[in-house]
Parts: C-alpha cells; structure tokens; sequence
C-alpha cells in the first residue's frame, strides 16, 4: 500500500512536466548478479526488479523502480570450522534520474543517479530500513522500434547511520515502450 | 555541457562523505575451551580485541556494531536438561561463581537449550538470533571503547556442568575503510 502511494506521488509530482513537454512512457524488467562490497558478512546473489522509463525531456528520463534481492550467504572459516549467516533479503523502491533516452534507436550511453528505500532483513537481525543512493552507467540498444535491450551496472548504496552496505549490481533488461504523449 | 551533466554525481558522492568509504569488516577472538563443573566453579574468559590485527586496524574509525555471535561447540555433561546463557563483564573479572556473575554482570545471550548429555554445534544464524539488546548494546560500547571485557558461560538455573570447545566471539564492524 505504502509501495503504490509512493508510486502514485510520484506521477502525481510529474504530471505537469508530462502535460507540457512531451515524451515517451515505457516498462522495463531486469535481473543480474549483485555482489557485496566490502562486506564479510554477505555473499554475492541475485537481483531483479521492473522500472517505467518516462522521458520527459530529450535527454532526461525519470525512472520509477522496484527492485528486490537475494544475497547469499556470508561466510566465515575459524580454526578450519565453516560458519555461514543468512544473507540479506533487500526491496527497493524509488527513482532514478538518467541522462539520455533509452528507448532511442541506435546504441545508447546511460548514466544516472537515483535515491529509493530500502528494505533489508535477515534472521537475527534487526531490520534495516533506510535510504539508498544509486550511481550506475547503462548501455542500451533499441532492437524493435518499441523494444531495446540494456546492460547496467549499478553501485546501490544504503546508508547505515554513519557508514552503508554497498552493492555492486551487473543487470540486463528489456524495455517496451508503451506510449508516446 | 558534458562537465555540467557530472555536477549531480559529485554532489552526490560528496554528501555521502564517509558513508562511502566504510565497510562490514569481521573480527574474532579464540575463546578456546570453557570447562565449568559446577555454579561455583564459574571461569571467565578475558577479552581483549587489541590482541586482533583485523580490530586494530579499524579501532580507529568503528561507527556501529553490524552483526555479532558467539560461536562453537556446547555440551551439557549432566543428565538433567540445562539451559545455557552468556553473560557479560564490561571489565576484566575473576568471577568464581554465577551468582556473583549475575550481581556484576550483563545477561548477553541465550538461553540455548540442552538435552540431557547433548552438545550442540552453535551456528552464526541461531547465535545472532539469542543475542540480547543488553548484550549487543554492551558488546557495541566495548568494540567502540577498550575493547576488552569478559565473557562468561553458566546454566541458567540448578546445579549443571557444561564444557564450551572452539569457542569465538565474532563481530562484524561498520568502520571506515
């Protein structure tokens, strides 16, 4: 409830910017690998999520996102015994800013920073709920006039008081567009 | 213009100051073998991180304690069911028997549950989950100050007898890097 109230602010804030400029609405889904960094209490898992690429400009897109992720399992070897702890389970939600237009023809560059929050739990831990920035570099490639493919790579970072848990997350997606306005 | 598209990244990176550069890093310490034949036969184990390379090296700069356990193997050598705790000394203390334990100390863990005779391989997942808000707490101002301290392992009630075999503390630190 609280993910769709989000969501519907969102375009709510964007409606204005819709109505005048013009652009291109479309949906998107991903999954890939995301690796921890600097972290030795997490393995390396897997990411997926859905986003809806609005290009509002014609070099700005504003990216709604939901993401989720199964990390593994940390590990740690003391005197030859193995101990393994429950990897984070993580869903994000927020929005990306991303220079360029992903559902252009051709082959596209696309950086973006974005801000969400982010939800992790795991098994005897207290949940941690903050806010996350996101920095990533995109390449698409429009290969229907209403489909493309991209490859991301992503550093999510969410803050934890004074320090955060980093993420490393390598996807591919596909997007469709759904309308133009 | 491609100079001015990078401004919103730095600026972003520059907000986030340190929250960049830090990590979860791991620390442990050997408690070795805990032998207690009775509730007035308690022995602590004293506690000093600064002996770990992996802790001085980030002692410096530790903001929070991200993840702690206790680890090892636990048997109750009685035939009666024995419910095992932790409990905690902020300082370095000779404590001989649990009631004395109790009066001084800070109750950090448990109670793990064993059969009659049983030993139990205590896992990071079931460890973290009998760590008590008073223990972490206490365990968290520890790694930030001195870090030493003492741990004791005693039954919760009655007479018992437990052996604690490859014991380790472990504690993963958010510090920077």
């Amino acid at each position: 409830m609280r993910r769709a109230l989000w969501l519907a602010a969102i375009l709510v804030a964007l409606a204005p910017t819709l109505a005048t400029a013009g652009g291109r609405i479309g949906v998107g889904v991903f999954g890939g690998a995301s690796f921890p960094i600097v972290q030795d209490d997490v393995g390396t898992g897997s990411t997926y999520g859905a986003r809806v690429p609005l290009e509002v400009l014609p070099l700005i897109t504003i990216e709604p996102y939901f993401a989720g992720s199964a990390m593994g399992e940390g590990e740690a070897t003391l005197d030859g015994e193995t101990y393994t702890r429950d990897g984070f389970d993580m869903t994000a939600f927020g929005g990306n800013v991303m220079l360029g237009s992903p559902s252009s023809p051709g082959f596209q560059l696309l950086p973006y920073v974005g801000i969400g929050y982010n939800h992790l739990t795991r098994a005897g831990s207290a949940d941690i709920d903050e806010v996350g920035f996101n920095f990533g570099l995109g390449v698409g490639f429009a290969v229907l006039k209403k489909l493309s493919l991209q490859a991301r790579g992503e550093l999510n970072m969410v803050v934890t008081g004074d320090t955060s848990r980093k993420f490393g997350n390598l996807t591919v997606g596909v997007n469709y567009n759904l309308l133009k306005f | 213009m491609k100079i001015l598209r990078t401004i919103p990244v730095l600026l972003a990176l520059a907000a986030s100051g340190c929250i960049l550069t830090s990590g979860q890093f791991m620390v442990s310490y050997d408690l070795g073998t805990v032998n207690i034949t009775s509730p007035s036969a308690v022995v602590g184990v004293q506690v000093d991180l600064n002996e770990e390379d992996d802790y001085n090296e980030h002692k410096e700069d530790i903001k929070a304690l991200a993840d702690e356990a206790l680890l090892g193997y636990v048997k109750n050598n009685k035939a009666e069911p024995l419910k095992v705790q932790i409990w905690l000394t902020p300082t370095l203390t000779t404590y001989t028997t649990d009631a004395d334990v109790r009066a001084n100390g800070v109750l950090a863990w448990g109670p793990l549950d064993l059969g009659p005779q049983e030993q139990l391989r205590v896992s990071w997942d079931r460890s973290a989950e009998l760590l008590t808000a008073e223990g972490k707490q206490l365990l968290e101002q520890e790694v930030k100050g001195d870090g030493s301290f003492t741990v004791y392992v005693v039954g919760a009630a009655g007479d018992y007898s437990l052996t604690v075999t490859s014991g380790k503390l472990l504690a993963i630190i958010d510090a920077g890097i």
